[in-house]
Protein backbone atom coordinates (compact mmCIF):
# COMPACT_ATOMS: atom_id res chain seq x y z
CA UNK A 1 0.00 0.00 0.00
CA UNK A 2 1.36 3.38 -0.88
CA UNK A 3 1.06 6.25 1.92
CA UNK A 4 -1.55 8.38 0.36
CA UNK A 5 0.83 11.45 -0.97
CA UNK A 6 -1.52 14.46 0.37
CA UNK A 7 -2.82 13.98 3.90
CA UNK A 8 -6.64 14.98 3.96
CA UNK A 9 -8.81 14.68 7.54
CA UNK A 10 -10.70 12.29 4.97
CA UNK A 11 -9.30 8.12 4.51
CA UNK A 12 -7.84 7.61 0.98
CA UNK A 13 -8.80 4.03 -0.35
CA UNK A 14 -4.98 3.83 0.61
CA UNK A 15 -4.19 5.14 3.54
CA UNK A 16 -7.34 2.98 5.27
CA UNK A 17 -5.79 0.04 3.75
CA UNK A 18 -2.89 0.32 5.54
CA UNK A 19 -4.40 1.50 8.43
CA UNK A 20 -6.38 -1.96 8.55
CA UNK A 21 -2.91 -3.61 7.72
CA UNK A 22 -1.39 -2.36 10.23
CA UNK A 23 -4.01 -3.25 12.93
CA UNK A 24 -4.47 -6.81 11.55
CA UNK A 25 -0.59 -7.25 11.93
CA UNK A 26 -0.26 -6.49 15.46
CA UNK A 27 -3.62 -7.99 16.57
CA UNK A 28 -2.22 -11.22 15.05
CA UNK A 29 1.42 -10.50 16.51
CA UNK A 30 0.29 -10.14 19.75
CA UNK A 31 -2.23 -12.74 19.66
CA UNK A 32 0.63 -15.41 18.35
CA UNK A 33 2.62 -14.50 21.56
CA UNK A 34 0.18 -15.12 23.78
CA UNK A 35 -0.66 -18.05 22.72
CA UNK A 36 -4.42 -18.79 20.54
CA UNK A 37 -7.57 -19.72 22.99
CA UNK A 38 -8.07 -22.76 20.54
CA UNK A 39 -5.52 -25.59 20.24
CA UNK A 40 -4.19 -25.98 17.07
CA UNK A 41 -6.09 -27.59 14.20
CA UNK A 42 -4.64 -31.04 12.69
CA UNK A 43 -2.73 -31.35 9.53
CA UNK A 44 -6.11 -33.10 8.12
CA UNK A 45 -8.04 -30.36 9.06
CA UNK A 46 -6.21 -27.49 7.65
CA UNK A 47 -5.81 -29.35 4.44
CA UNK A 48 -9.50 -30.12 4.19
CA UNK A 49 -9.88 -26.52 4.97
CA UNK A 50 -7.93 -25.42 1.68
CA UNK A 51 -9.50 -28.30 -0.09
CA UNK A 52 -12.71 -26.65 0.34
CA UNK A 53 -13.91 -30.03 2.05
CA UNK A 54 -15.24 -28.85 5.20
CA UNK A 55 -18.46 -27.96 6.58
CA UNK A 56 -19.65 -24.45 7.99
CA UNK A 57 -19.51 -25.65 11.66
CA UNK A 58 -15.31 -26.91 10.89
CA UNK A 59 -14.65 -23.87 9.07
CA UNK A 60 -15.79 -21.33 11.70
CA UNK A 61 -13.42 -23.37 14.22
CA UNK A 62 -10.57 -23.23 11.99
CA UNK A 63 -11.34 -19.36 10.99
CA UNK A 64 -11.31 -18.61 14.45
CA UNK A 65 -8.22 -19.87 15.00
CA UNK A 66 -6.61 -18.42 11.83
CA UNK A 67 -7.68 -14.97 13.12
CA UNK A 68 -5.60 -15.40 16.40
CA UNK A 69 -2.57 -17.69 15.23
CA UNK A 70 0.33 -16.43 12.51
CA UNK A 71 1.56 -19.54 12.47
CA UNK A 72 -1.45 -21.59 11.11
CA UNK A 73 -2.59 -18.73 8.72
CA UNK A 74 0.46 -18.59 7.42
CA UNK A 75 0.20 -22.12 6.73
CA UNK A 76 -3.04 -22.22 4.98
CA UNK A 77 -1.47 -19.03 3.43
CA UNK A 78 1.35 -21.30 2.21
CA UNK A 79 -0.68 -24.10 0.92
CA UNK A 80 -2.76 -21.74 -0.91
CA UNK A 81 0.39 -20.56 -2.86
CA UNK A 82 1.87 -23.63 -3.75
CA UNK A 83 -1.58 -24.90 -5.00
CA UNK A 84 -0.46 -24.50 -8.82
CA UNK A 85 2.93 -26.38 -7.73
CA UNK A 86 1.27 -29.21 -5.67
CA UNK A 87 -1.21 -29.85 -8.79
CA UNK A 88 1.52 -30.10 -11.03
CA UNK A 89 3.84 -32.53 -9.37
CA UNK A 90 0.71 -34.54 -8.74
CA UNK A 91 0.04 -34.80 -12.45
CA UNK A 92 3.03 -36.08 -13.12
CA UNK A 93 4.00 -39.91 -13.34
CA UNK A 94 6.26 -41.85 -11.04
CA UNK A 95 10.16 -41.05 -10.50
CA UNK A 96 11.95 -44.30 -11.54
CA UNK A 97 15.14 -46.34 -10.68
CA UNK A 98 15.03 -45.07 -6.92
CA UNK A 99 14.38 -46.95 -3.83
CA UNK A 100 11.06 -46.16 -2.41
CA UNK A 101 10.46 -44.62 0.69
CA UNK A 102 10.29 -47.93 2.64
CA UNK A 103 13.38 -49.01 1.01
CA UNK A 104 14.63 -45.92 1.99
CA UNK A 105 14.05 -46.02 5.02
CA UNK A 106 14.60 -49.56 5.79
CA UNK A 107 18.06 -48.88 4.57
CA UNK A 108 18.60 -45.59 6.40
CA UNK A 109 17.56 -47.70 9.68
CA UNK A 110 19.74 -50.95 9.08
CA UNK A 111 22.86 -48.16 8.55
CA UNK A 112 22.38 -46.47 11.92
CA UNK A 113 22.08 -49.77 13.54
CA UNK A 114 25.49 -51.39 11.96
CA UNK A 115 26.97 -48.03 12.48
CA UNK A 116 26.17 -47.44 16.39
CA UNK A 117 26.66 -51.55 17.08
CA UNK A 118 30.38 -51.68 16.82
CA UNK A 119 30.62 -55.17 18.34
CA UNK A 120 28.69 -56.57 15.67
CA UNK A 121 30.54 -59.72 14.27
CA UNK A 122 30.46 -59.96 10.61
CA UNK A 123 30.22 -63.52 9.15
CA UNK A 124 31.98 -61.87 6.00
CA UNK A 125 34.66 -63.79 4.13
CA UNK A 126 36.72 -60.93 2.30
CA UNK A 127 36.95 -62.36 -1.60
CA UNK A 128 40.52 -61.89 -3.19
CA UNK A 129 39.96 -60.06 -6.52
CA UNK A 130 41.75 -61.46 -9.22
CA UNK A 131 43.58 -59.50 -11.89
CA UNK A 132 41.72 -59.86 -15.38
CA UNK A 133 44.31 -61.29 -17.45
CA UNK A 134 44.90 -59.64 -20.40
CA UNK A 135 42.30 -60.04 -23.07
CA UNK A 136 39.69 -61.74 -20.68
CA UNK A 137 36.22 -59.82 -21.53
CA UNK A 138 34.63 -58.13 -18.70
CA UNK A 139 31.89 -60.64 -17.25
CA UNK A 140 28.31 -59.60 -17.99
CA UNK A 141 26.04 -59.99 -15.48
CA UNK A 142 22.85 -59.92 -17.07
CA UNK A 143 23.61 -62.80 -19.57
CA UNK B 1 -11.80 -44.27 19.34
CA UNK B 2 -9.20 -45.59 22.02
CA UNK B 3 -9.61 -42.01 23.71
CA UNK B 4 -13.10 -42.36 23.45
CA UNK B 5 -13.60 -45.81 25.03
CA UNK B 6 -11.29 -44.99 27.88
CA UNK B 7 -13.00 -42.30 29.75
CA UNK B 8 -17.01 -41.44 30.50
CA UNK B 9 -18.71 -40.67 27.08
CA UNK B 10 -20.64 -37.03 26.85
CA UNK B 11 -24.21 -36.91 25.50
CA UNK B 12 -23.11 -35.90 22.00
CA UNK B 13 -20.74 -39.08 22.27
CA UNK B 14 -23.63 -41.38 23.01
CA UNK B 15 -25.67 -40.14 20.38
CA UNK B 16 -23.41 -40.37 18.18
CA UNK B 17 -22.36 -43.90 19.12
CA UNK B 18 -25.84 -44.98 18.77
CA UNK B 19 -26.12 -43.23 15.16
CA UNK B 20 -23.15 -45.05 14.03
CA UNK B 21 -25.06 -48.16 14.97
CA UNK B 22 -27.52 -47.60 12.07
CA UNK B 23 -24.97 -46.44 9.82
CA UNK B 24 -23.13 -49.95 10.12
CA UNK B 25 -24.93 -51.26 6.93
CA UNK B 26 -23.55 -48.20 4.75
CA UNK B 27 -19.81 -48.74 6.49
CA UNK B 28 -20.06 -52.26 5.87
CA UNK B 29 -20.73 -51.36 2.43
CA UNK B 30 -18.04 -48.47 2.15
CA UNK B 31 -15.32 -51.43 3.42
CA UNK B 32 -15.99 -53.82 1.30
CA UNK B 33 -15.44 -51.22 -2.00
CA UNK B 34 -11.92 -50.06 -0.17
CA UNK B 35 -11.56 -53.73 -0.07
CA UNK B 36 -12.07 -54.03 -3.78
CA UNK B 37 -10.12 -51.19 -4.85
CA UNK B 38 -6.98 -52.00 -2.77
CA UNK B 39 -7.10 -56.45 -2.70
CA UNK B 40 -4.00 -56.77 -1.68
CA UNK B 41 -4.05 -55.91 1.92
CA UNK B 42 -6.89 -56.50 4.09
CA UNK B 43 -7.98 -54.07 6.75
CA UNK B 44 -10.22 -55.57 9.49
CA UNK B 45 -14.24 -53.85 9.70
CA UNK B 46 -13.40 -53.14 13.02
CA UNK B 47 -10.06 -50.94 13.20
CA UNK B 48 -12.03 -49.34 9.67
CA UNK B 49 -15.42 -48.38 11.65
CA UNK B 50 -13.31 -47.05 14.58
CA UNK B 51 -11.26 -45.03 12.92
CA UNK B 52 -14.73 -43.59 10.68
CA UNK B 53 -15.82 -43.02 14.68
CA UNK B 54 -13.01 -41.27 15.10
CA UNK B 55 -13.32 -38.63 12.46
CA UNK B 56 -16.37 -38.21 13.15
CA UNK B 57 -16.45 -37.41 16.75
CA UNK B 58 -13.57 -35.06 15.80
CA UNK B 59 -15.44 -33.25 13.04
CA UNK B 60 -19.29 -33.08 14.29
CA UNK B 61 -18.50 -33.09 17.91
CA UNK B 62 -15.41 -32.12 18.59
CA UNK B 63 -14.39 -29.08 16.24
CA UNK B 64 -17.92 -27.73 16.13
CA UNK B 65 -18.20 -27.13 19.52
CA UNK B 66 -21.67 -26.92 19.62
CA UNK B 67 -24.39 -28.68 22.37
CA UNK B 68 -26.80 -29.90 19.71
CA UNK B 69 -26.42 -33.87 18.84
CA UNK B 70 -24.86 -34.91 15.74
CA UNK B 71 -27.82 -36.08 14.01
CA UNK B 72 -27.87 -39.39 11.70
CA UNK B 73 -27.88 -37.24 8.60
CA UNK B 74 -24.90 -34.90 9.65
CA UNK B 75 -23.17 -38.51 10.34
CA UNK B 76 -24.40 -39.94 6.80
CA UNK B 77 -23.42 -36.88 5.02
CA UNK B 78 -19.88 -36.87 6.49
CA UNK B 79 -19.30 -40.53 5.66
CA UNK B 80 -20.31 -39.76 2.21
CA UNK B 81 -17.43 -36.87 2.52
CA UNK B 82 -14.73 -38.53 4.35
CA UNK B 83 -12.19 -39.98 1.95
CA UNK B 84 -12.36 -43.66 2.56
CA UNK B 85 -10.40 -45.18 0.38
CA UNK B 86 -7.47 -42.93 1.75
CA UNK B 87 -8.38 -44.29 5.40
CA UNK B 88 -8.03 -47.91 4.47
CA UNK B 89 -4.68 -47.03 2.63
CA UNK B 90 -3.91 -45.40 6.12
CA UNK B 91 -5.16 -48.03 8.35
CA UNK B 92 -3.00 -50.55 6.15
CA UNK B 93 -0.11 -49.27 6.35
CA UNK B 94 -0.78 -48.44 10.36
CA UNK B 95 -1.10 -52.28 10.61
CA UNK B 96 2.23 -52.81 9.37
CA UNK B 97 1.20 -54.27 6.13
CA UNK B 98 4.03 -54.21 3.41
CA UNK B 99 1.69 -54.58 0.81
CA UNK B 100 -0.15 -51.46 1.84
CA UNK B 101 3.32 -49.45 2.51
CA UNK B 102 4.12 -50.58 -0.98
CA UNK B 103 0.89 -49.27 -2.23
CA UNK B 104 1.45 -45.94 -0.58
CA UNK B 105 5.20 -45.69 -1.90
CA UNK B 106 3.62 -46.24 -5.20
CA UNK B 107 0.78 -43.53 -5.05
CA UNK B 108 2.89 -40.91 -3.19
CA UNK B 109 6.56 -41.30 -3.21
CA UNK B 110 7.30 -39.31 -6.12
CA UNK B 111 4.92 -36.40 -5.20
CA UNK B 112 6.24 -36.40 -1.83
CA UNK B 113 10.26 -36.13 -3.69
CA UNK B 114 9.27 -33.43 -5.71
CA UNK B 115 7.15 -31.56 -3.58
CA UNK B 116 10.23 -31.39 -0.80
CA UNK B 117 12.55 -30.80 -3.46
CA UNK B 118 10.87 -27.48 -4.93
CA UNK B 119 10.17 -26.48 -1.05
CA UNK B 120 13.83 -26.59 0.32
CA UNK B 121 17.12 -24.96 -1.23
CA UNK B 122 19.34 -27.80 -1.69
CA UNK B 123 19.54 -31.91 -2.26
CA UNK B 124 20.49 -32.14 1.61
CA UNK B 125 17.84 -30.16 2.91
CA UNK B 126 15.46 -32.18 0.69
CA UNK B 127 16.81 -35.34 1.85
CA UNK B 128 16.84 -34.15 5.62
CA UNK B 129 12.41 -33.22 4.99
CA UNK B 130 12.36 -36.39 3.49
CA UNK B 131 13.80 -38.79 5.86
CA UNK B 132 11.91 -37.19 8.79
CA UNK B 133 8.66 -37.31 7.32
CA UNK B 134 9.59 -40.71 6.27
CA UNK B 135 10.50 -41.69 10.42
CA UNK B 136 6.96 -39.79 11.07
CA UNK B 137 4.98 -41.64 8.90
CA UNK B 138 6.61 -45.20 9.95
CA UNK B 139 6.69 -44.37 13.33
CA UNK B 140 9.59 -46.07 15.17
CA UNK B 141 8.29 -46.06 18.30
CA UNK B 142 5.70 -48.43 19.82
CA UNK B 143 3.78 -48.08 23.18
CA UNK B 144 1.32 -50.17 24.28
CA UNK B 145 2.04 -52.36 21.11
CA UNK B 146 0.75 -49.47 19.11
CA UNK B 147 2.78 -47.95 16.38
CA UNK B 148 3.21 -44.08 16.99
CA UNK B 149 3.02 -42.83 13.60
CA UNK B 150 1.64 -39.91 12.26
CA UNK B 151 -0.82 -41.71 10.02
CA UNK B 152 -2.84 -42.39 13.10
CA UNK B 153 -3.58 -38.60 13.40
CA UNK B 154 -5.07 -39.06 9.44
CA UNK B 155 -9.07 -38.32 9.80
CA UNK B 156 -9.91 -39.03 5.60
CA UNK B 157 -11.49 -35.36 5.92
CA UNK B 158 -9.41 -34.11 3.12
CA UNK B 159 -7.04 -36.05 0.66
CA UNK B 160 -4.03 -38.66 1.73
CA UNK B 161 -2.07 -36.67 -0.67
CA UNK B 162 -3.11 -33.38 1.07
CA UNK B 163 -2.09 -34.43 4.11
CA UNK B 164 1.46 -34.79 3.08
CA UNK B 165 1.89 -32.11 1.67
CA UNK B 166 0.69 -30.22 5.04
CA UNK B 167 3.24 -32.94 6.44
CA UNK B 168 5.91 -32.06 4.21
CA UNK B 169 5.20 -28.23 4.77
CA UNK B 170 5.80 -28.39 8.46
CA UNK B 171 9.17 -30.81 8.38
CA UNK B 172 10.25 -28.19 5.92
CA UNK B 173 8.97 -25.48 8.06
CA UNK B 174 10.78 -27.11 11.42
CA UNK B 175 14.29 -27.04 9.07
CA UNK B 176 14.48 -23.52 8.29
CA UNK B 177 12.18 -22.54 11.31
CA UNK B 178 14.26 -19.01 11.96
CA UNK B 179 13.86 -18.30 8.58
CA UNK B 180 10.69 -19.23 7.75
CA UNK B 181 8.07 -19.81 9.95
CA UNK B 182 8.94 -17.22 12.57
CA UNK B 183 9.18 -14.86 9.87
CA UNK B 184 5.98 -13.31 9.70
CA UNK B 185 5.79 -12.84 13.08
CA UNK B 186 9.48 -11.16 13.28
CA UNK B 187 8.51 -9.10 10.29
CA UNK B 188 5.23 -7.54 12.43
CA UNK B 189 7.75 -6.75 15.00
CA UNK B 190 10.35 -5.60 12.59
CA UNK B 191 7.44 -3.41 10.89
CA UNK B 192 6.42 -2.31 14.51
CA UNK B 193 9.85 -0.75 14.72
CA UNK B 194 10.02 0.81 11.78
CA UNK B 195 6.77 2.51 12.08
CA UNK B 196 7.82 3.74 15.01
CA UNK B 197 11.25 4.75 14.11
CA UNK B 198 9.42 7.02 11.35
CA UNK B 199 7.18 8.85 14.41
CA UNK B 200 10.20 10.41 16.52
CA UNK B 201 8.70 14.31 15.42
CA UNK B 202 6.10 13.34 18.30
CA UNK B 203 8.72 13.79 20.82
CA UNK B 204 8.98 17.02 19.86
CA UNK B 205 5.18 17.58 20.51
CA UNK B 206 4.19 20.08 23.33
CA UNK B 207 2.84 17.85 26.29
CA UNK B 208 -1.17 19.32 25.51
CA UNK B 209 -1.05 18.67 21.97
CA UNK B 210 0.29 15.14 23.30
CA UNK B 211 -2.58 15.03 25.56
CA UNK B 212 -5.04 15.67 23.20
CA UNK B 213 -3.53 13.08 20.37
CA UNK B 214 -3.36 10.06 22.97
CA UNK B 215 -6.90 10.59 23.51
CA UNK B 216 -7.71 10.72 19.74
CA UNK B 217 -5.34 7.64 19.08
CA UNK B 218 -7.13 5.70 21.84
CA UNK B 219 -10.14 6.48 20.54
CA UNK B 220 -9.02 6.04 16.72
CA UNK B 221 -7.46 2.09 17.95
CA UNK B 222 -10.88 0.83 19.87
CA UNK B 223 -12.78 2.03 17.06
CA UNK B 224 -11.03 0.51 14.04
CA UNK B 225 -10.63 -2.54 16.82
CA UNK B 226 -14.50 -2.32 17.13
CA UNK B 227 -15.02 -2.17 13.20
CA UNK B 228 -12.92 -5.16 12.40
CA UNK B 229 -14.46 -7.86 15.36
CA UNK B 230 -17.91 -6.51 13.75
CA UNK B 231 -16.91 -7.90 10.69
CA UNK B 232 -17.89 -11.64 9.69
CA UNK B 233 -15.30 -14.32 9.53
CA UNK B 234 -14.95 -14.89 5.76
CA UNK B 235 -14.37 -10.93 5.84
CA UNK B 236 -11.72 -11.08 8.28
CA UNK B 237 -10.18 -14.18 6.82
CA UNK B 238 -10.42 -12.02 3.13
CA UNK B 239 -8.00 -9.22 5.19
CA UNK B 240 -5.82 -11.45 6.63
CA UNK B 241 -5.02 -13.14 3.41
CA UNK B 242 -4.46 -9.99 1.36
CA UNK B 243 -3.17 -7.68 3.96
CA UNK B 244 -0.99 -9.70 6.47
CA UNK B 245 -0.14 -12.55 4.15
CA UNK B 246 0.39 -11.15 0.83
CA UNK B 247 -1.98 -13.38 -1.32
CA UNK B 248 -2.53 -12.20 -4.63
CA UNK B 249 -6.12 -11.95 -5.79
CA UNK B 250 -5.42 -15.13 -8.04
CA UNK B 251 -4.02 -17.14 -5.22
CA UNK B 252 -7.01 -16.01 -3.04
CA UNK B 253 -9.53 -16.52 -6.39
CA UNK B 254 -8.24 -19.96 -6.73
CA UNK B 255 -9.55 -20.72 -2.45
CA UNK B 256 -12.58 -19.50 -3.20
CA UNK B 257 -13.53 -20.83 -6.23
CA UNK B 258 -13.76 -24.41 -4.84
CA UNK B 259 -17.41 -25.14 -4.33
CA UNK B 260 -17.57 -25.32 -0.45
CA UNK B 261 -15.29 -22.53 0.76
CA UNK B 262 -15.87 -20.79 3.57
CA UNK B 263 -15.41 -17.29 1.69
CA UNK B 264 -17.52 -18.17 -1.15
CA UNK B 265 -20.23 -19.84 0.82
CA UNK B 266 -20.75 -16.55 2.82
CA UNK B 267 -20.35 -14.25 -0.11
CA UNK B 268 -23.02 -16.06 -2.48
CA UNK B 269 -25.41 -16.48 0.70
CA UNK B 270 -25.90 -12.86 -0.99
CA UNK B 271 -25.20 -12.42 -4.46
CA UNK B 272 -26.49 -16.11 -5.48
CA UNK B 273 -23.49 -16.16 -7.77
CA UNK B 274 -21.83 -19.98 -8.90
CA UNK B 275 -19.43 -20.30 -11.11
CA UNK B 276 -15.60 -19.20 -11.72
CA UNK B 277 -14.88 -16.41 -9.03
CA UNK B 278 -12.44 -13.84 -10.37
CA UNK B 279 -10.12 -11.31 -9.65
CA UNK B 280 -12.34 -8.60 -9.82
CA UNK B 281 -14.62 -10.33 -7.59
CA UNK B 282 -12.16 -10.95 -4.78
CA UNK B 283 -11.46 -6.75 -5.69
CA UNK B 284 -14.75 -5.90 -4.98
CA UNK B 285 -15.23 -8.15 -2.28
CA UNK B 286 -12.51 -6.46 -0.80
CA UNK B 287 -13.75 -2.65 -1.58
CA UNK B 288 -17.07 -3.49 -0.13
CA UNK B 289 -15.11 -4.52 3.10
CA UNK B 290 -13.30 -1.61 3.48
CA UNK B 291 -16.62 0.50 3.12
CA UNK B 292 -17.84 -1.47 6.04
CA UNK B 293 -14.60 -0.86 8.21
CA UNK B 294 -14.78 3.00 7.62
CA UNK B 295 -18.97 2.92 8.36
CA UNK B 296 -18.30 0.76 11.10
CA UNK B 297 -15.17 3.03 12.37
CA UNK B 298 -16.70 6.10 11.89
CA UNK B 299 -20.28 4.82 13.90
CA UNK B 300 -18.20 3.63 16.66
CA UNK B 301 -16.07 6.97 17.53
CA UNK B 302 -19.83 8.43 17.70
CA UNK B 303 -21.37 6.23 19.66
CA UNK B 304 -19.28 4.59 21.77
CA UNK B 305 -16.92 7.28 22.27
CA UNK B 306 -19.21 10.50 21.46
CA UNK B 307 -17.14 12.49 19.52
CA UNK B 308 -18.67 15.05 17.38
CA UNK B 309 -18.35 15.07 13.06
CA UNK B 310 -15.42 17.15 13.34
CA UNK B 311 -13.56 15.23 16.46
CA UNK B 312 -13.87 12.24 13.88
CA UNK B 313 -12.20 14.28 11.08
CA UNK B 314 -9.30 14.89 13.61
CA UNK B 315 -8.88 11.16 14.13
CA UNK B 316 -9.20 10.85 10.39
CA UNK B 317 -6.34 12.82 10.49
CA UNK B 318 -4.15 11.88 12.78
CA UNK B 319 -4.72 8.33 11.44
CA UNK B 320 -4.08 9.18 8.06
CA UNK B 321 -0.73 11.45 8.71
CA UNK B 322 0.82 8.77 11.41
CA UNK B 323 -0.93 5.56 11.06
CA UNK B 324 1.40 3.70 13.18
CA UNK B 325 1.28 5.85 15.76
CA UNK B 326 -2.36 6.57 15.56
CA UNK B 327 -3.42 2.70 15.72
CA UNK B 328 -1.00 1.96 18.96
CA UNK B 329 0.20 -1.40 16.68
CA UNK B 330 2.06 -2.42 19.85
CA UNK B 331 -1.62 -3.01 22.24
CA UNK B 332 -2.36 -6.38 23.17
CA UNK B 333 -4.87 -8.18 21.12
CA UNK B 334 -6.23 -9.74 24.43
CA UNK B 335 -7.49 -6.10 25.45
CA UNK B 336 -9.51 -5.79 22.35
CA UNK B 337 -12.94 -6.28 21.93
CA UNK B 338 -13.38 -9.61 21.18
CA UNK B 339 -15.16 -10.37 17.07
CA UNK B 340 -18.55 -10.54 16.43
CA UNK B 341 -18.53 -14.11 15.24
Amino acid sequence: MKPPEHQTSEFTPASLCRLIELRLKARLSAGSSSGSATPHPNEDLINAFVEGELSEAESHYLVSHLMECATCLHLTAELIRHEPLTDEISSLGPIEEQPGLLQRFIGSFANSISSTNEDAVFAYEEKEEVEPAEGDEKPDVDR
Amino acid sequence: MNEVSTRRLTAPEVELLRNLGLCLGVLAEKHAQCARVYPDFEVPFEEFRDAVTAAARKSLIEYPRRDAQPSLEDLKQLIGELKLDDLYLALGCLQGDERAWWEFDRQHRSFMERLTRQLVRSDTDADEVIDAVSVELFGTKVINGMRQSKLRTYTARGTLRGWLRVIIMHAATDLHRMTKVEAPVEDLAAASDELSAQSIWTAEESVVTSLVREKYRSATTAALDGALAALEDHEKLLLLYYHVEGLKLREIASIVEKPRSLIRRSFERRSSREGRVHESTIMRWLEKIYKKVLEGFKAELASKHGLKPEEIEICQAIAVEDPAQSINISESSKSLPEGGS
